[in-house]
């Protein structure tokens, strides 16, 4: 942005040294639209960005009136919602930005503006990255303004605050802190509040750059706030005592404080009977472990402890991997590795040349592998379940850490069997229990053990906050 | 004091019962048979009360000096200067516990999972992973024995499927106290080893606030399932296992599990012996703690205690580990260590809080 | 701190994986057999069976068995020895069968067996036979076949079902053989027409093998007198009228209690009160009075469990546990008595009760 001198400068009653003053701050860049207008027998001009202005509204609600009206004050003749006057070039070169037009008259030291943004409005659809069976079907936008809008329709207290924030020297993104004052812990929000206010950010695109500058511990591989795109999830933390973070420009809303268990609870577990909501919850922290430790699991029984395996098991493992030439590390590892790159490139592809490179990739690849004895078909089991397993978790924050935790694992497994998995596990565990979310414990309820919250962590009790006529 | 580091009665009683699991169950039962056969149970009985009347002395500890830690309440009955000297007998005697569990907790890896692994990668495995969570301090390690309290549930099947499992000979058990009164109370001296941990209670202060009466019931309440869980594994034990062959075997419940087989899985003993490091390795951060916070209280100094105290017993356990004379020596010392630490001093330190009526000033 | 992640991860990465073994480079053994060797009486002939995987290309693989042998004077040797003839190591930790010839028995089974308690790879769920004649002879049936053992295994494992002999394995042996209260009773195979057959069961007096056996007939009354029942148990009562002809009774179910009393002058007698309710299976004479028929029962059970008594004793093998008897119950008696010599006099008395208590589907 143009700094230095034009920060200090004002606007001067003479109108052509106005108009070339802000062209000089736009460097005089092309779509910068300046248009004549007479107003009251006076000479003005009128100054917008042409991308950023609905261009029937500055016709309809701006020049048209000037033209016929009657009046004298040039503000009384503007027919916006939002109009103010300034006199200093900063505020209205970055009110410009933000889709003002502004309208300058000879003789006056300052400028009005007017509001008058083009809306480009996407519809509300569901989001890709978290479908759910049953539930609402509404999910988060791009524009902060109808985020905002989708959590307001859903809780109508009054105590439903939001705080503005601005971040990013170049992409000036407004962003939105909401929580129900009457709900949320005074301390976590102080600490959130004190956490953003120390925020100093070159540029702010994405809601994980943000949450990468205000989490607490940054190398921690578990995401420290949940980020979702719909808005029922967030409401219902909302409602649970947690905070917003709304980025304009992103779909991706966060959650504050949040806790390792919430990655594993999805909406539907509450639109469903308790104790199916229950089942899949236990499923899915299963799951987790199974993406941690199942690959692990094998590497150190084949090369470590083969004694653990039955009989049956152990000689038809044994019989599996005769010719095969890697150790089982290697073998999982390239597996892994190609499991990887065919996700990778199935989610850039359109849809169907996404399931041809499936189906080329996972059943052609994966019998060949085998039948080439470059991989035993025991390793192609594991690594099979070991994926569908880490891809159970509802976020994908969490599916990607399970698998990379996998590989850390696999790594201590090949190197010192069951006691390199025990080792692991409760690293991670200690670094769970360690870590914190704004301030507030991570593995909650289980670690700072509260018996209170128990009800619905690994269970979901059915709800209980109510009462009928009965 | 940050109001949410503050302890509840249910961790209270999961962290002492933590504490005091570990190594020591699993050769329990060798020990003791190889003094008092057929009464070996009894004498952890015996133990138990020993523990539990210690219990009370602590207890009688933290009533008369509410929040205060024990590194202070040193300072604050003998004055600063032996206060000081007592810190650093106890930091000592803790760094042997500590260590002599390391070395035993190395040598039943190196037994049973990674026969040619040496001894100073396992240690340093262990003795890493020790420092990374007590450098965190006592809230966050509070945190962790609770959740390892999960590990519990495997052992409780394991009981089960071994009483039905394994042919028992219940005339194994007779006759009842046939070896003396006196044999079994001397016996239970071993049986201290395995129950010790609940030192950790000296330094609970801090993170405590409730009735004085609720922080007795659970502390008994904690001591008495530990005190029933070893009786139900010695007793399984010596149902199990003929006299002569439980005394040669170094760690019986392992062994009794090995017998096991399933369609599924064979040899669960490693797999317990691998679910069984996790509380295992909690006793040696047990002690890593307690010892660097009888020298410091909390904050910087306190993290630069517990990583140097980590290297001592690191290159402690390594020298150790290669000579027989050194393993000897520490098991010697081991049992004064364990008099003087946890039973002389404390109740030492409450004699003399009542004769001088030393008591907290103003909180 | 990425820095020394990173330097920890390449100190572990490059000072190797000391315990990491391929499974490939496995031997895995299915059997093994000891016997006496022929030309030195000093010498154990070992063989084992070990598993021997070749490719026939196209993918499919076969799964066939290797036998080897070597003499050496311990079984560490031979171990050593077969080591030297083989690619891979050889791995134990899945030998589900060790056969053990009765000559070598007869020398003791203990410092044979003694190696799988020691290591940390014996397979403790595995089972133990006693062959008559040469070990060797069973291990090498069907030498080029596929897993050997197996067969065998599941020929004891039907002969436990069906009360042929006890369920035993390594564990539960050990646990007999070093106990001088209680002895053990392997089975006992022959080879019939290159196949395996259980025999009956070899007596043992402590880990000796006294070279008298039981039939199969016999054991199942032995193991109804220890109340060691397998899945079914079936007796063979010849009729009254017609001794030449004989009905089946299964067993139900069974009450056994044994009462041992040591009388001042140190004479022992023991009663085993056996209650027995059976089920009638097969009556080929179609006799209907139930009641005559469960006193013969009687008659008969009682009559041949006397003579498997004087067997045990005659062979001073206590499978029934009565020195366990005498010991938890009077143990003053038991440090005097020398059990050796007083076995053969143990008066033992038998009082057997027979209910038929269900006839089938006919009356």
């Amino acid at each position: 942005m143009s700094q230095g001198k034009s920060e200090e400068r004002t606007l001067t009653d003479n109108l052509n040294q106005n108009v070339q003053l802000i062209q000089q701050a736009f460097f005089h860049t092309e779509d910068l639209v300046v248009e004549s207008v007479t107003f009251g027998g006076e000479e003005g001009q009128i100054l917008y960005i042409d991308s950023l202005v609905d261009k029937d509204k500055v016709m309809e609600f701006i020049i048209r009136p000037l033209k016929s009206s009657k009046v004298k004050n040039a503000l009384e003749a503007l027919q916006v919602s939002e109009d103010k006057q300034t006199g200093t070039v900063h505020t209205l070169v970055s009110e410009l930005l933000s889709g003002s037009c502004a309208f300058l008259l000879e003789g006056q030291e300052t400028a009005i503006l007017a509001s008058v943004p083009v809306e480009e409005k996407r519809a509300i659809k569901e989001p890709d990255s978290e479908h759910i069976i049953s539930g609402p079907h509404d999910g988060f936008g791009e524009s902060m303004v109808t985020n905002m809008m989708l959590l307001r329709k859903r809780i109508k207290a009054p105590s439903f605050k939001m705080k503005k924030y601005v971040f990013g020297e170049l992409t000036d993104t407004n962003v939105a802190l909401m929580y129900i004052d009457e709900v949320i812990d005074q301390k976590v929000l102080h600490h959130i509040e004190e956490k953003l206010d120390g925020v100093h950010l070159q540029d702010l695109q994405t809601s994980t750059g943000l949450l990468e500058v205000i989490q607490d511990n940054t190398h921690s591989p578990f995401p420290q706030a949940l980020s979702t795109e719909r808005p029922d999830r967030a409401a219902s933390y909302l409602l649970e005592g947690k905070a917003v973070l709304i980025v304009d420009g992103t779909p991706e809303v966060l959650v504050l404080p949040t806790t390792f268990f919430a990655f594993y609870q999805s909406v539907d577990d509450y639109s469903m009977h308790w104790l199916v909501g229950s089942f899949f919850r236990i499923i899915r922290l299963i799951s987790f472990l199974i993406a941690v430790t199942l690959p692990a699991m094998y590497i150190a029984i084949v090369s470590f402890h083969p004694e653990i395996l039955p009989l049956g098991l152990l000689y038809s493992i044994r019989t599996s991997i005769e010719y095969v030439p890697f150790p089982p590390i290697l073998e999982a590892l390239l597996m892994q590795f190609i499991l990887e790159i065919l996700k990778e490139a199935a989610i850039r592809l359109p849809s169907p040349i996404a399931q041809t490179i499936g189906i080329v990739g996972g059943l052609v690849i994966g019998t060949a592998v085998v039948e080439a004895g470059l991989v035993s078909n025991t390793m192609i089991v594991i690594i099979g379940l070991t994926a569908i397993a880490s891809f159970a978790a509802p976020f994908n924050q969490m599916a990607v850490i399970s698998r990379l935790l996998g590989f850390v694992s696999m790594i201590a497994a090949f190197l010192f069997g069951l006691f390199g998995i025990a080792i692991i596990l409760m690293a991670i565990i200690i670094h769970l229990c360690k870590l914190e979310s704004f301030g507030e414990p991570y593995f909650a309820p289980l670690a700072p053990l509260r018996s209170n919250e128990m009800g619905d962590f690994i269970l979901r009790k059915p709800n209980k906050n109510g009462t009928s006529p009965n | 004091m940050k109001n949410g580091r503050l302890l509840t009665k249910l961790q209270i009683y999961l962290m002492i019962i933590q504490a005091q699991l570990g190594l020591g169950m699993l050769s329990l039962p060798n020990i003791l048979e190889k003094q008092v056969n057929q009464d070996a149970w009894i004498s952890v009985l015996v133990a138990s009360v020993l523990v539990q009347m210690t219990l009370v002395i602590y207890w009688l500890l933290l009533k008369r000096f509410p929040g205060c830690s024990y590194h202070e309440l040193t300072q604050i009955i003998t004055g600063p200067f032996l206060g000081k000297t007592i810190n650093i007998v106890n930091y000592a005697g803790y760094m042997i516990i500590g260590t002599y569990t390391m070395i035993l907790l190395v040598q039943l890896v190196n037994d049973w999972l990674l026969p040619f692994t040496p001894v100073w990668a396992i240690a340093l495995l262990i003795i890493v992973l020790s420092m990374y969570l007590v450098v965190q301090d006592y809230a966050v390690f509070a945190r962790y024995l609770v959740v390892l309290s999960v590990v519990l549930i495997p052992v409780f099947l394991l009981i089960i499927i071994a009483l039905f499992q394994i042919p028992l000979e219940p005339r194994n058990l007779r006759p009842v106290g046939g070896e003396g009164v006196l044999s079994i109370i001397r016996a239970s001296e071993g049986a201290l080893f395995a129950v010790l941990g609940f030192e950790i209670l000296l330094f609970i202060g801090p993170y405590v606030h409730m009735k004085n009466s609720k922080l007795l019931r659970t502390f008994s309440l904690a001591n008495a399932t530990i005190a029933l869980l070893y009786i139900v594994v010695v007793v399984l034990c010596i149902m199990v296992f003929s006299p002569d062959v439980l005394k040669q075997v170094r760690e019986p419940v392992l062994y009794m599990i090995r017998s096991l087989s399933f369609k599924a899985v064979d040899r669960i003993d490693l797999l317990f012996v691998f679910i069984w490091l996790s509380p295992m390795t909690a006793s040696i951060m047990i002690y890593l703690l307690i010892a660097s916070k009888s020298l410091m209280g909390e904050g910087k100094s306190f993290q630069t205690t517990v990583l140097l105290s980590g290297v001592i017993i690191y290159i402690a356990t390594i020298f150790s580990s290669y000579s027989e004379e050194a393993l000897q020596l520490y098991g010697q010392i081991l049992k004064y260590v364990i008099y003087t630490v946890v039973f002389f001093f404390p109740t030492m330190l409450l004699l003399l809080s009542y004769l001088l009526k030393k008591k907290k000033v103003n909180t | 701190m990425i820095k020394s992640m990173f330097l920890f991860l390449s100190l572990m990465l490059l000072t190797g994986c000391w315990d990491q073994e391929n499974l490939s480079d496995r031997r895995l053994i299915n059997g093994i057999s000891f016997d006496l060797s022929d030309d030195d009486p000093n010498l154990i002939q070992g063989g084992v069976r070990a598993l021997n995987i070749k490719s026939q290309g196209g993918g499919s693989i076969e799964v066939k068995d290797e036998l080897l042998t070597s003499e050496e004077p311990t079984i560490g040797e031979i171990g050593h020895e077969i080591k030297k003839n083989l690619p891979g190591r050889l791995d134990v930790t899945k030998t589900f069968i060790i056969f053990i010839g009765d000559e070598l028995a007869k020398e003791g089974i203990d410092p044979l067996l003694e190696t799988f308690y020691r290591g940390n790879l014996g397979y403790m769920p595995s089972k133990a036979a006693i062959v008559k004649g040469k070990a060797i002879d069973i291990l090498s049936i069907n030498e080029e076949d596929s897993p050997i053992a197996f067969r065998v295994l599941n020929g004891i494992r039907a002969a436990e079902s069906n009360t042929l002999i006890p369920e035993l394995n390594l564990f539960t042996i050990w646990n007999k053989i070093g106990d001088e209260r209680i002895d053990t009773v392997l089975p006992l195979l022959e080879k019939t027409n290159d196949k395996p057959e259980v025999a009956g069961l070899a007596l043992f007096d402590q880990d000796k093998y006294t070279g008298k056996n039981l039939d199969t007939e016999q054991s199942t009354l032995l193991l109804i007198m220890r109340d060691d029942l397998g899945y079914i148990a079936d007796v063979f009562i010849p009729y009254e009228q017609n001794p030449e002809k004989k009905y089946r009774l299964s067993i139900m179910g069974l009450k056994r209690e044994l009462d041992t009393k040591v009388s001042k002058d140190d004479s022992i007698t023991s009663t085993l009160r056996l209650k027995v309710k059976t089920e009638l299976n097969a009556n080929p004479l179609g006799g209907s009075d139930l009641k005559s028929m469960a006193a013969q029962a009687e008659k008969v059970m009682t009559k041949r469990m006397e003579e498997v008594v004087a067997i045990l004793q005659e062979a001073h093998s206590d499978p029934l546990g009565i020195g366990m008897d005498v010991a938890t119950k009077y143990p003053e008696e038991w440090k005097r008595i020398n059990w050796e010599s007083e076995y053969k006099n143990v008066e033992i008395q038998l009082d057997v009760k027979v209910d038929i208590e269900k006839t089938g589907g006919l009356f």
